[in-house]
């Protein structure tokens, strides 16, 4: 087969794996490797080796963003765009207790969990790293400046201000990667 | 009246039945996914898009309708046969069942506003 059939095939699969992109790692990688293995097949059935033969037996297999809309169908994943609410979570968690103490971080933590865009064990770590966001070294910095303080404390202070910063990033890639598929039952341990 | 695209409404029907039709097939024995496709697209109107047919295996797969194994191919490289569980065998009796009765009734329903 030609290098140009190479490169429609290898296309097909890049594009089908980043329309699988959010799902769990091994479902993804057994139906890529079903699909890669039903055009190895396919393609011994060719007659010839021409560009339109092997267009159309790509077409045959179907649209990438078909395979795995229905992929997301049948194992009821559901897809979430993100929205205001959780735009909203993550500002207010990180900075809602420095426009309104406490409170601000409060009402970030209750959209976080109003949210069906992150499992549980997200929205844990989103509310305990770190309970307040970053209105607490910035709050806590106003010490920090003052001489008297030991490498310890500084210590402390360089954690506090990373750790929810870190959190939260983690939080925005995944609900980046759920952009194209939220894993309603990432739980399940079947996957 | 209720007004339904002929297009939507064969892609319902082939919805609500292509899992069932997956089972029959693998009712004669185990077969690997590319001849099951080849097999399900050769009817009419069952397979749109080939690629669609593997969710449908993995997602049969973890209801523990089916089940697969690697075996060794005639040619090439190992190969992910398909095969029916007792489980499916059972999910597919009954779904055999229950067409028969639905299709019946719906058949002399169509019959009878012929007539009159």
């Amino acid at each position: 087969m030609s290098a140009n059939h190479e490169k429609l095939i290898d296309g097909y699969l890049k594009d089908l794996e980043r329309e699988l992109r959010g799902f769990p790692r091994n479902r993804r990688l057994e139906l890529l490797a079903e699909v890669r293995d039903h055009i190895a097949q396919a393609r011994t059935t060719l007659s010839s080796e021409s560009d339109a033969e092997a267009k159309t037996m790509l077409e045959r297999i179907g649209d990438p963003a078909d395979i795995a809309a229905e992929a997301r169908d049948r194992f009821e994943v559901r897809t979430v765009r993100p929205g205001a609410l959780e735009f909203g979570a993550l500002i207010l968690l990180a900075i809602g207790g420095l426009v309104l103490p406490i409170i601000g971080w409060v009402v970030g933590v209750i959209l976080l969990w109003i949210s069906p865009a992150w499992t549980s064990g997200e929205k844990l770590l989103g509310t305990l790293v770190v309970p307040g966001g970053l209105a607490v070294p910035l709050f806590l910095g106003v010490f920090a400046v003052s001489p008297g303080l030991g490498p310890m404390e500084r210590a402390l202070f360089g954690v506090l201000f990373v750790a929810p910063v870190a959190s939260l990033t983690y939080l925005a890639i995944k609900l980046r990667s759920r952009s194209a598929a939220a894993i309603h039952e990432a739980a399940s341990a079947n996957w | 009246m209720v007004e339904v695209r002929q297009g939507s409404l064969v892609s319902q029907m082939r919805r609500g039945t292509i899992a069932y039709c997956v089972m029959a097939l693998l009712r004669e024995g185990s077969r690997y996914g590319f001849d099951l496709v080849r097999a399900l697209g050769s009817v009419d109107g069952m397979v749109t898009s080939e690629g669609t047919i593997y969710p449908l295996l993995a997602r049969l797969r973890r209801d523990g309708l089916v089940e697969s194994a690697w075996r060794e191919s005639p040619s090439g490289p190992p190969r992910r046969y398909y095969e029916l569980t007792k489980s499916g065998e059972t999910s597919l009796q009954e779904f055999i069942e229950e067409w028969a009765r639905f299709s019946d009734a719906v058949d002399g329903l169509l019959r009878k506003g012929r007539q009159s």
